[in-house]
């Protein structure tokens, strides 16, 4: 049955159906309006605002103010609010003297400004003296109704720049870029891409990478054992675990708190919103089970101490054999300890807007088991074994969006239902290089 | 319209296997179009990705070859590059990632075409991922069977 040829579906790799020339062409388009529409409005609000025209005048008068000499007459604060929201304007009386004409107007600043207490108005006025020569502001075309004691700062103005200019830039940069892969082939430009990261490690004097699209393993191998020479990192700290499940049970658990009240209170007023109450059973119940979780989590973090991993080399090979140590401290019994030697394949990939990734084992050999046996607080549990890396296995490897992922795993299976799992990651070269290492 | 130019590579192992740090030595030639048709030529030794993720690519070994580079000019004729593979990554068929060398060429017509020919080669022999499940039932056989 011939499968249905899916459109709009992303398609990776030679199963591409998108036109290159088309994407280039929409990408030119869509840069170039960006770039433009960022030029043609940064030009408008230059002009607009030097030539003190519409649209920067209406939107920002004070630009267009001249300075001159006020003399003040009076100063006063005006009640403009009511009882339950009490409102005081401060105001000076300002004598605007122009050869033409003279001005009389109560003013301050453009935008009003008011207080919550007659004294705070009062004290805004401060250093302004009844028959002082204070300097003011105004505009030439009216001045009588347009000056001011004080200017208000055009940020605003700042604003409309920053964001018109962002428009030139990022539009710009996208063009440039978009202009110079025009008919570049992938491979040129992954050589230009590679010739520029040969570039960076010359001018910060690193040899070059060996062992290409191999993961370093110097984060690996920092931290010397007691008993063999390295001790592992842990993949991901068990502490952020408990953090990330301790804040989700806090906030649902608040979210949950204001539903319930909402719904008590309207029940015991005799109003019952059957509607909130619905929805507050579902929100306690994954409250009380994100608790709970939590309470789990802490339970068996406190019984189950730190686990630790040594290994007698790095990186690994296959085919070789290998020496681990492994501690285990806490207070519990436990029914099974299991070491595993594990490698995933690791994709990434876009559905949609959304990043996605996949893994998928394809290694998982044990490396040790211990059952029943008991650690004891100050008594850890402690063992030496062998590992053997299988042969003719993939060794790591990391791009972009693809990964091969090798890492040796602790798994605990302890009384009153403690199950707990900790990936150590580990490095493994390809089995011929290790004669040239 | 004229039909595209036939791009022949030819890899020195018949095999098309290669172990790393191994020589390899690759040769193409253009047929079917006149030189003068010919705007640039590249060639590349190169690796991508197939599978769950999105592709990536990395070229080892990238040239690009224009009629002013030489004093014949004559890109369509048979020309041979060799090069010295990495030690990584090996050619690998996983189940969600899998890696792929190739020899490719691409050549640029002066009417703004461009046509793209690559040969697969296997860098180290690894064998190809198995999973896991499949692994184990092989195994139980085998245990059975003993």
């Amino acid at each position: 049955m011939p499968r249905w040829f899916r459109i709009w579906e992303k398609k990776r790799g030679s199963r591409r159906t998108v036109s290159r020339v088309v994407a280039s062409v929409g990408e030119t388009f869509f840069f170039s309006a960006i770039f433009f529409f960022g030029v043609i409005f940064t030009a408008m609000a230059v002009a607009s605002t030097v030539l003190e025209t519409w649209p920067i005048r209406t939107m920002f008068p004070e630009v267009a103010y001249v300075e001159g000499e006020c003399t003040i007459q009076e100063i006063r604060v005006v009640d403009l609010g009511t009882e339950d929201y009490p409102r005081y304007q401060p105001e000076a009386l300002v004598l605007l003297d122009l050869p033409q004409k003279h001005h009389h107007r109560w003013t301050l600043r453009r935008s009003p400004l008011s207080y919550s207490t007659q004294e705070a108005a009062w004290d805004r006025l401060n250093g302004y003296e009844p028959g002082w020569i204070y300097p003011c502001w105004y505009d030439p075309d009216s001045p009588g109704q347009s000056v001011v004691l004080e200017r208000t700062p055009a940020w605003g103005l700042w604003v409309i720049f920053l964001v018109l200019i962002s428009f030139i830039v990022i539009g710009g940069i996208g063009l440039i870029y978009t202009l110079l892969l025009m008919g570049t082939s992938v491979e040129r430009r992954a050589a230009i891409a590679k010739k520029a990261k040969t570039l960076e490690l010359l001018r910060e004097a690193m040899p070059a990478t060996t062992y290409p699209s191999i993961p370093n393993d110097a984060n690996l191998t920092n931290s010397p054992g007691v008993r063999l020479a390295f001790r592992l990192p842990i993949e991901v700290s068990p502490g952020w675990w408990l953090l990330a499940t301790l804040i989700f049970s806090l906030l649902w658990s608040g979210m949950a708190g204001v539903f319930f009240i909402a719904a008590l209170g309207n029940h015991l007023a005799g109003k019952p919103d059957w509607m909130l109450t619905i929805i507050s059973l579902p929100t306690i119940g994954i409250s009380l089970a994100a608790i709970s979780q939590f309470l789990r989590e802490v339970t068996a973090h406190t019984r189950v101490g730190p686990t630790g991993l040594e290994i007698s080399n790095h990186p690994l090979y296959p085919g070789k054999e290998y020496r681990v140590f492994v501690t285990q401290a806490g207070k519990m019994k436990v029914r099974q300890l299991q070491i595993l030697l594990v490698c995933e394949e690791a994709a990434t990939f876009l559905q949609g807007t959304d990043v996605r990734s996949e893994t998928k084992r394809v290694v998982e050999e044990e490396v040790a088991v211990a059952k029943g046996f008991e650690i004891k607080p100050g008594l850890p549990f402690e063992a030496d074994y062998q590992l053997k890396v299988p042969e003719g296995c993939m060794h790591s490897f990391k791009s972009d969006h693809n990964a091969i992922h090798w890492k040796l795993v602790v798994q605990i299976n302890a009384d009153h239902g403690t199950r707990l799992s900790r990936s150590f990651p580990i490095v493994v070269y390809p089995a011929e290089l290790e004669v040239a290492r | 319209m004229s039909p595209p130019p036939k791009i022949e590579i030819t890899l020195d192992r018949p095999s098309r296997t290669y172990l790393p740090d191994d020589e390899l030595i690759a040769s193409f030639e253009i047929k079917g179009t006149r030189p003068s048709e010919v705007q640039a030529i590249e060639a590349s030794v190169l690796w991508y990705t197939e599978g769950t993720g999105e592709e990536d690519l990395a070229t080892h070994d990238f040239r690009r070859l224009l009629p002013i580079d030489r004093n014949d000019a004559d890109l369509t004729k048979r020309r041979k590059f060799q090069t010295r593979l990495p030690r990584s990554p090996l050619s690998y068929q996983g189940l969600i990632v899998k890696i792929r060398w190739a020899v490719r060429v691409r050549v640029f017509m002066h009417q703004g075409k461009e046509y793209m020919e690559e040969v697969p080669f296997h860098l180290g022999e690894l064998a190809p991922a198995v999973p896991i499940a499949a692994k184990r039932s092989s195994r139980k056989r085998a245990d059975d069977a003993a």
